[in-house]
């Protein structure tokens, strides 16, 4: 099971990763978001690792390995509801770009550098 | 009864999953309960089909309703195919709202066993223009 630590470096490298594409700008929108909702991803369970006592207690297996798991704790644990609000919006946005082929624009992908900031900060604000 | 198999034949019932807690990764798995006497494995499928939708019904219902509030003027759909989805048509498009629609959308999958994660689809009503293959029935 990887540490808190190894999901907050895969999510530096992820951010890393998306500039180097081109950002918002990237000649591969599809893509960039998909990286990003990975880095949001491995944020969310860095907090889960440190977390796994609150995992356990709502009632959820150790460790989490599913989104639909994940966001189950997210929001069967209501401190977190803000945390599931953001991975709701972003893993379905992750869908319309893999699966129905929908093309973000650059608009569209700093709303998601915004959604990936906003799950940071709540994150550091539960502390 | 084997857990081989996501579905296993035992005495009529309706659906229930259950969870190992043993602290270790695990799958979850449904099982249906089958009357061998009085439907075939694809009915019984067929019945917890039924089952999903009728509770997503009642959570793309109490959305609906939900929502009214942050956003009157918005078109709600539901639609079961190609997946269980909600599509919110509104003209506001800014980030807060999006995120506030989703909000709601997270209270309303609350009380359900295994909260459906994804269900929420936010467009613009050009957007929805040239996607209506996903919009399905109406419900304000």
């Amino acid at each position: 099971v990887p540490t808190a630590e190894q999901h907050r470096a895969q999510v530096a490298a992820n951010r890393e990763l998306y500039d180097e594409i081109g950002g918002r700008r990237s000649a591969h929108p599809d893509w960039a978001l998909t990286i990003l909702f990975y880095a949001a991803v491995h944020e969310i369970a860095a907090l889960l690792v440190e977390k796994r006592g609150t995992v356990i207690g709502s009632g959820y297996a150790w460790p989490v390995t599913t989104h639909g798991d994940r966001y189950g704790v997210l929001v069967k644990h209501t401190p977190w509801n803000r945390l599931a609000t953001y991975y709701d919006n972003f893993y379905r946005w992750s869908r319309r770009t893999r699966y129905d082929c929908e093309m973000p624009d650059e608009d569209r992908l700093r709303k998601m550098e915004d959604v990936l900031e906003r799950i940071r900060e709540e994150i550091a604000a539960l502390g | 009864m084997s857990l081989l198999y996501p579905e296993a034949s035992t005495a009529s019932g309706r659906e229930i999953t259950l969870r190992s807690y043993l602290g270790q990764a695990d799958t979850s798995v449904r099982l249906v309960f089958v009357s061998p006497s009085l439907e075939t494995l694809s009915e019984a499928r067929s019945r917890v089909r039924r089952f999903d939708i009728a509770e997503w019904r009642n959570v793309v219902e109490q959305f609906a309703e939900n929502s009214r509030e942050l956003d009157a003027d918005a078109e709600v759909w539901a639609s079961t195919e190609p997946e269980l989805l909600v599509t919110v048509v509104t003209a506001r498009d800014d980030l807060d709202h999006e995120l506030a629609l989703h909000a709601i959308f997270v209270d309303s999958v609350r009380n359900l066993d295994e909260p459906a994660m994804g269900g929420l689809v936010v467009r613009t009503p050009d957007d929805a223009r040239t996607r209506q293959l996903y919009l399905g029935q109406r419900l304000r």
